[in-house]
């Protein structure tokens, strides 16, 4: 395998850096896959789209007809650069990324940390170090800011053209932001930091992004109530249509309480859930019924979507749906803001949030995870474990684990209802990312993108699995993939379905309040559909 | 030629506690950040498995368990032992392990030479292995730390200088920098232990050129010694040029971003801070911001919707 240089980023624009081949990938347990190879863009779109970093496009970034559109560009980007070194622009992160422009020892010992460089075969282009260090080398050798004294000399050298910031737009969308590479750093260094600073300067400077991200994402839901395109009468239809099929299902109605003001609890979840895992909220529902939990879910613009596509790409959209969000929240007059199985939604607003909010406007914002554990060894609902008495994997979603701590209360609630519960290998703060983070699990832009992060950044994740149920594996088995994440369950869907995963092994997937709901002696009928999840 | 080391000298302390100062200080006038935390977090109760405040229902209205002290700690021993590369990248760990302890025993070895001196010059101490108790200690100890910094320092910078030329994807990230680091301070290192095989056995030219810089008063000692002497200031001229600034930085990162999951409280100095950063007014070109408006403006406009919901 041919080294690609630092470099070589800024060669030929007309070249693909990278033509990944499925030979290169690492071979999966059980015999699982083989010649996953990434579909090539057609000419119309090789035409129209740039596609000069690895052969595929996330973005959609239209070719430049010239050089001056060429250089205007460069020029955007330059100043893009500049500004996230400024506090007025980038007070947000300015301290973590300078001390990560300024401290990398170059020592790779990041690399094998990253699934995506691992699982492609460690091509060169996906260490989380490749484009830290071209980034790196732009600041200290082209910016007014953050010029070395003696660039060539203390950073090395790296030209600044069309070819670089376009392979570079592409490469901040072949990283899942997991932060396993900062985790690894000794010196705090954080490469995933890096790919989020680059989505902004994009975003930000240049209009640069996903679509589904940007305009079907943030705007939509600022706009409409929720990044799926679900607008409040469609979210009242969907909830009547859910108590409806609910009372069929289980033989009793279950409330979902709308627009209560001054209850204790505004439940948020991802909108996702209603449209893809109408089975999620609806557990949700009956568990906080029969605990007695005095909560509410919100019609209003913001408070029916838990998600926030700005935490991946643009702090100004990010802290637009915070505040959309919390307003919610104060017109209620609940005490508190509860998040469901999202984790990207968790930690947009449990945590990033926390420092864009002063006085009066904060509210306490919670995980459901310990409310959870909390409600289940109340004593307030009967179960039987022997209603679960299946092979359980728990798959840690990056967002709610290691990047917020909350490790323990959901496997405490597994240990309890599940006897056949089982950990991967890493698991909990070490997890690996299923390979759908930072935005992924929702982008489709062409089938090359789609195919790489089922071929490369979900694979360390169905290796994972894989190894994890070991003999339990086979057609007509039932393995159970806990994901409480609904990002992370989008994945896996697409995961399954690209490996065959549920036919050849029977491995399905689900979020944790269904097996809740599953175990519960007053439930039935089994709650779990296997099958077509 | 006294005179150079001791201008030098003088010179190499005031410039590396300046330098350092304002590298150090730009970090302290940054911007409070937004959350970034990444577990483990070691002063939390949970920090075994990586466990956070955020495990419990209701935990704004418990009390916080913090411990600090086991944070220090944990930093301490990253230093000290760097356990952290020896886990992850071995091959590595061995000759960084060897070069930082390097580092770090010369600077000891430096501040004992200094405070030698000053008891020699104050209280008359005798620093030698005829000396008294106390005097003896101070000499073995001074010649152990000496000479183990130049061996370790000396051998942490060829395997260091060795992987960087032969490993391909070290060499593909290494700087020119990288490489001037490693020769310079072998010679650094070498020049300590010449000094001390052709110079000056126990040290005690060191000693005397301390007194020196203290009385402000030049000290003659062999062309050994005086070549180290020289070298090693310019090392602390180098060293702030360098990327040794993350030894300080790094404290800062770990505890106010890793580490950082300090709730807002909504009050005090961190809601003063928020609300300044709130009030900047960002320039950034794309469609979805509008210049001119402060960040507080900007997040509760909805592009297209006429005025600032409240």
């Amino acid at each position: 395998m041919a080294k690609t240089k630092l470099t070589d980023i800024s060669k030929n624009s007309e070249k693909e850096l990278l033509q990944i081949s499925a030979d290169d990938l690492p071979p999966l347990p059980s015999g699982c896959g083989g010649g996953e190879e990434i579909t090539p863009l057609s000419e119309d779109n090789k035409k129209e789209w740039e596609h000069c970093l690895d052969g595929i496009s996330a973005l959609k970034l239209p070719r430049p007809q010239n050089k001056e559109e060429e250089d205007k560009l460069v020029r955007s980007f330059l100043e893009g650069v500049e500004k996230l070194l400024t506090k007025e622009n980038n007070w947000t992160f300015l301290l973590p990324l300078m001390h990560t422009l300024e401290s990398c020892g170059k020592c790779l010992a990041c690399s094998d940390a990253c699934p995506v460089y691992e699982m492609s075969g460690k091509q060169d282009i996906y260490r989380p170090t490749y484009r830290a260090e071209v980034l790196r080398r732009i600041v200290k050798n082209h910016t007014t800011r953050g010029k070395a004294l003696f660039p060539g000399f203390s950073e090395g050298k790296i030209e600044l053209n069309w070819a670089t910031v376009a392979r570079l737009a592409e490469l901040s969308f072949r990283c899942t932001i997991c932060r396993r590479c900062a985790q690894a750093c000794v010196r705090g260094v954080d490469n995933a930091l890096i790919t989020h600073e680059l989505r902004k300067v994009f975003s930000q400077q240049m209009g640069i992004t996903a679509e589904v991200l940007h305009e079907k994402g943030t705007v939509q839901q600022l706009n409409v109530g929720a990044s799926t395109g679900m607008n409040k009468m469609a979210f009242l239809d969907i909830i009547d249509f859910l108590e409806d099929e609910m009372e069929e299902k289980l033989g009793r109605r279950v409330k979902m309480p709308m627009d209560k003001e001054g209850a204790d609890i505004l439940l948020i979840h991802n909108s996702g859930e209603y449209l893809s895992w109408p089975l999620n909220p609806v557990a949700f529902a009956i568990i906080f019924e029969l605990a007695g939990i005095d909560y509410t879910l919100s019609s209003e613009l913001g408070g029916y979507e838990g998600t926030n596509y700005g935490l991946w790409y643009d702090d100004l959209q990010f802290a637009r749906i915070v505040v959309q969000q919390i307003q919610v929240a104060h017109k209620l007059g609940v005490k508190k803001i509860v998040v469901g199985e999202c984790g990207h939604a968790h930690k947009a607003m449990i945590v990033i949030a926390d420092r864009l909010l002063t006085g009066e406007t904060i509210i306490p914002r919670e995980s459901c995870f310990p409310l959870l554990e909390e409600i289940v060894f109340s004593g307030k609902i009967k179960f039987d474990p022997g209603k679960n008495d299946f092979p359980v994997l728990l798959h840690d979603p990056c967002n709610v684990v290691r990047l917020m701590g909350i490790v323990e209360p959901q496997r405490r609630i597994l240990r309890h209802i599940a006897p056949q519960f089982r950990e991967m290998n890493p698991h909990g703060v070490d997890n690996y990312c299923c390979g759908g983070g930072s935005g992924f699990a929702t982008m489709s832009p062409s089938k090359a993108f789609t195919d790489w992060k089922m071929a490369i950044s979900g694979r360390k994740k169905v290796q994972q699995i894989l190894e994890a149920f070991g003999d339990e594996l086979g057609p007509g088995k039932k393995n159970f993939v806990c994901a409480p994440c609904s990002n992370c369950k989008g994945q896996f869907r697409d995961l399954i379905e690209y490996y065959d995963l549920e036919k050849k092994y029977g491995i399905y997937y689900d979020g944790l309040v269904e097996l809740i709901v599953n175990a519960m002696v007053d439930i039935k009928e089994p709650y779990i559909e296997w099958g077509g999840m | 030629m006294e005179y150079a080391a001791l201008i030098i000298t003088y010179f190499a302390y005031v410039f590396v506690v300046v330098v350092y100062t304002i590298k150090v200080r730009k970090y302290f006038k940054m911007p409070q950040s937004l959350r970034w935390e990444l577990y483990p977090v070691i002063h939390e109760k949970g920090y075994k498995y990586g466990g956070s405040y955020l495990e419990e229902v209701d935990w704004g209205k418990k009390p916080r368990h913090k411990n600090v002290g086991r944070s220090i700690l944990h930093l301490v021993a990253k230093y000290l032992l760097m356990g952290s590369y020896f886990e992850k990248k071995r091959s590595y760990w061995f000759g960084l392990y060897s070069w930082h302890m390097g580092f770090i025993l010369i600077i000891l070895f430096d501040v004992l030479i200094g405070f030698e001196a000053v008891l020699m010059k104050i209280f008359g101490l005798e620093v030698s292995a005829s000396a008294g108790v106390f005097g003896q200690f101070l000499y073995y100890i001074t010649l152990v730390i000496g000479l183990a910094s130049f061996t370790l320092g000396a051998i942490g910078s060829i395997l260091l200088l060795l992987q960087r030329i032969f490993d391909k994807d070290m060499r593909e990230y290494a700087t020119p920098q990288n490489y001037v680091n490693y020769i310079f301070f072998l010679v650094m290192f070498l020049s300590g232990w010449t000094a001390w095989i052709i110079n000056d056995s126990t040290f005690h030219g060191f000693r005397e050129f301390w007194v020196g810089v203290i009385t402000f008063q030049p000290v003659h000692v062999g062309f050994w010694e005086w070549l180290h002497i020289v070298i090693f200031a310019a090392f602390l001229i180098y060293l702030p040029l360098t990327r040794s600034t993350h030894y300080i930085t790094k404290i800062l990162y770990y505890f106010w971003i890793k580490w950082g999951d300090t709730p807002n409280p909504g009050k005090g100095r961190m809601e003063a801070r928020i609300k300044e950063n709130l009030n900047y007014r960002p320039t950034w070109s794309a469609d979805h911001y509008q210049n001119g408006e402060t960040w507080a403006e900007l997040a509760t406009r909805i592009p297209g919707k006429e005025e600032p919901e409240k």
